[in-house]
């Protein structure tokens, strides 16, 4: 079972993964990401990966997709925390140093607003 | 050599489950789980490609797995379709940075030890051997 919630305090939008991105959870987190997406713009976009127990080459799109589009609007994109096994395909597909990985809630606390 | 056949419809959810039931076969006889992993992603990969491509305009069409298992040495796993195959040259090379597809081929590709992409008899063949140690498997 995959899941995604979206929550947004001040201009911070986070999203938070758990279960698999994959082909089969593609479509409705795509559909998530872009109705988030397309709201007011936010300083910040943060994805919680530390849930993610199984992804395929569809969920890096995604993720690839939601820093492009951040980024283009002007938002900071970061990866919290991605999983061993998220780890292990984004250094496959060498895009482990492509995304800014906030590492613990050490460092989070520094990027989110007081 | 152990061989085991699983099929379903292409399409996501199916696909996903079908893999999941041959990852579930594997672990049965090897108890790496980095092995396993590998292999459900290589398969996950493999049948996605026949899940987005193989069928044209949804229509209906099957999807194969042929896992073969020979304890101590390797895992040879085909994924078989019977769709339009690969319309163009098979592209191993990984993605750029900001390509939100097309990764898969490479994927499977550096999972594995070999990889083959063949047509014979209507078929459309993906397989893909991987060199799996003896203290990987379950005695």
């Amino acid at each position: 079972m995959e899941e995604l919630t979206v929550e947004r305090d001040q201009n911070v939008l986070m999203f938070r993964s758990a279960g698999e991105i994959t082909l089969e959870s593609a479509p409705t987190y795509k559909a998530k990401l872009e109705a988030a997406l397309s709201g007011e713009r936010p300083e910040t976009v943060i994805w919680d990966l530390s849930g993610v127990t199984f992804i395929d080459s569809s969920g890096i799109g995604l993720l690839v997709a939601s820093s492009t589009r951040s980024q283009s609007a002007g938002s900071h994109f970061y990866l919290y925390r991605p999983s061993d096994q998220v780890r292990k395909i984004l250094s496959l597909v060498k895009l482990i140093d492509f995304f800014n990985i906030i590492e613990n809630e050490v460092d989070l606390g520094a990027i989110l607003p007081e | 050599m152990n061989t085991f056949v699983f099929r379903c419809e292409a399409e996501p959810k199916a696909a996903r489950r079908l893999v999941k039931s041959v990852i579930a076969l594997a672990g049965e006889y090897i108890g790496d789980q980095g092995a396993l992993h590998d292999l459900e992603l290589a398969l996950c990969e493999a049948s996605s490609n026949v899940v987005r491509h193989a069928y044209q305009g949804g229509a209906p069409g099957g999807i194969e797995i042929r896992l073969g298992l020979t304890p101590g040495k390797s895992a040879d796993i085909e994924v078989v379709d019977w769709g339009r195959g690969f319309t163009k040259e098979v592209c191993y090379e990984n993605a750029a940075p900001c390509s939100e597809c097309g990764r898969g081929m490479f994927l499977i590709s550096s999972l594995a030890d070999g990889c083959e992409v063949r047509r014979h008899g209507g078929e459309n063949v993906v397989a893909i051997h991987k060199n799996i140690g003896n203290p990987s498997w379950k005695s």
